[in-house]
C-alpha cells in the first residue's frame, strides 16, 4: 500500500470551445439511502478514479426519483473547497438544497422524519454533459454527491407563507470532507449509463 | 410490473364482470404493452373481459412468466458481444455466456445459477463402470 500520494497537475487549464460549460443541474435527479449501496462492489474507471462504472445496490433496494420544478432546480445547492490545514489536505463540503411543496403525513413520515437521522447519496445530472469528449462523451453528466461521508440533513425546515415552496418543506444535505473533489457515474457510454439510472430506481 | 405482478392483477380482474374506470384504464394500458396494440373497439359489453381473457393467456405463454435464473444487480450494467445489458434486458441465456467467460462478475448479480458446476460436469463426463 503506497504512503505517498501525488499532488502534481497532469493537464493545462484550456478555454473548451467545442463543449463550452453550462451551469445548473436538470430537473429530476435520484436519492439513495447510503447504507443500500453493496459499497463491496463498486467499480471504479479503470483510468479515471474520478469516475464510478458501477454503483450495486443491495438486494431488494431502490433509488428514489426526485424532481424540483422551476427554471434554476436545486438552487441553493453548491460545492465549496475546505483548505488545506497544517495537518491535513484540503477537503470538499457538498451541499444539495431540496424543496419538497408537500406537507402530507407521508411526506411527514417517509422523507422528512428519515432526514432527521439519515445519510443519502444523491446523483444529479448536469446540463455540462461533455458530450464532445473524445474518450468519455457524456461522462460529465450525472455526478455523485455523499459517496464518501454521506449526505446528512444541515438545515431545513417549513415556513408557512414561503413562496419557495408554498408552505412545504425546504431542506438542505450536506457531505463534509469528502476527499474527492467530484465523482462521476458513467458506465463507458451516456446510453449505457442511462440504462444503469433506470434500473437504480427499480425499473 | 413483472409478468407475475401483471399476470396476478390480471387474475384478479378476471372474475370480475363489470370494471371501473381506472380497472379499464389498467387493462387497456397492459394491452397496449404486452400486445402492442389498442383493444378492438367493438361496442361489444364483454370487450374487457375478453381483454383481460387474452392478456391472461398470452402472459401464461410468455417468455416473461419463467422464473430468471440470473439477475443483475440495480447500479450495474454490463457490456458484452458490443451490448449493454441490465437487469431489464439480460436473458439467461447472455448471462450465462457472460458469466462463463467473467466469472469474477458474478458479485454482480443478486441472483446467479450454478454456471461453473454446469460446465464442469459437461467437461468432465463421468466414467461408465465396466461389469466384471
Amino acid at each position: 500500500m503506497p504512503t505517498t500520494c501525488d499532488y502534481f497537475i497532469t493537464q493545462g487549464i484550456a478555454r473548451e470551445c467545442a463543449d463550452p460549460m453550462v451551469q445548473g443541474v436538470e430537473a429530476e435527479a435520484i436519492i439513495i439511502n447510503r447504507a443500500d449501496v453493496d459499497f463491496a462492489n463498486v467499480e471504479f474507471n479503470a483510468t479515471n478514479p474520478n469516475i464510478i462504472s458501477a454503483l450495486p445496490l443491495a438486494t431488494g433496494k431502490v433509488g428514489y426519483a426526485v424532481y424540483q420544478a422551476g427554471s434554476q432546480p436545486f438552487s441553493g445547492s453548491a460545492k465549496t473547497v475546505e483548505a488545506p490545514t497544517a495537518t491535513l489536505n484540503g477537503m470538499m463540503t457538498s451541499a444539495i438544497a431540496l424543496k419538497i411543496p408537500n406537507n402530507s403525513p407521508e411526506v411527514s413520515a417517509n422523507i422528512i422524519d428519515k432526514m432527521l437521522g439519515g445519510e443519502f447519496i444523491v446523483i444529479l445530472k448536469n446540463r455540462h454533459k461533455n458530450l464532445k469528449s473524445a474518450a468519455l462523451p457524456g461522462s460529465s453528466t450525472y455526478e455523485i454527491f455523499g459517496f464518501y461521508n454521506g449526505l446528512r440533513l444541515s438545515e431545513g425546515g417549513r415556513e408557512l407563507y414561503s413562496d419557495d415552496t408554498n408552505g412545504g418543506w425546504a431542506v438542505t444535505l450536506t457531505e463534509t470532507k469528502a476527499p474527492k473533489s467530484a465523482l462521476f457515474l458513467y458506465a463507458e457510454s451516456l446510453q449505457a449509463t442511462e440504462e444503469l439510472i433506470d434500473t437504480l430506481l427499480g425499473n | 410490473m413483472t409478468g407475475a405482478e401483471r399476470y396476478a392483477t390480471l387474475r384478479a380482474l378476471y372474475g370480475s364482470t363489470s370494471y371501473t374506470a381506472a380497472e379499464r384504464q389498467l387493462i387497456q394500458t397492459l394491452y397496449k404493452e404486452l400486445l402492442n396494440k389498442a383493444i378492438p373497439n367493438c361496442h361489444c359489453s364483454n370487450k374487457y373481459r375478453d381483454a383481460v381473457i387474452e392478456l391472461c393467456v398470452f402472459l401464461k405463454n410468455s417468455e416473461e412468466m419463467k422464473e430468471r435464473e440470473f439477475i443483475l444487480k440495480r447500479g450495474v450494467v454490463i457490456h458484452f458481444n458490443g451490448e449493454v445489458y441490465s437487469s431489464k434486458n439480460l436473458t439467461d441465456e447472455v448471462a450465462r455466456a457472460y458469466l462463463k467467460q467473467f466469472p469474477s462478475a458474478e458479485k454482480m448479480f443478486d441472483k446467479v445459477a450454478s454456471v461453473v458446476e454446469e460446465v464442469a460436469e459437461v467437461e468432465t463426463p463421468k466414467k461408465k463402470k465396466r461389469n466384471k
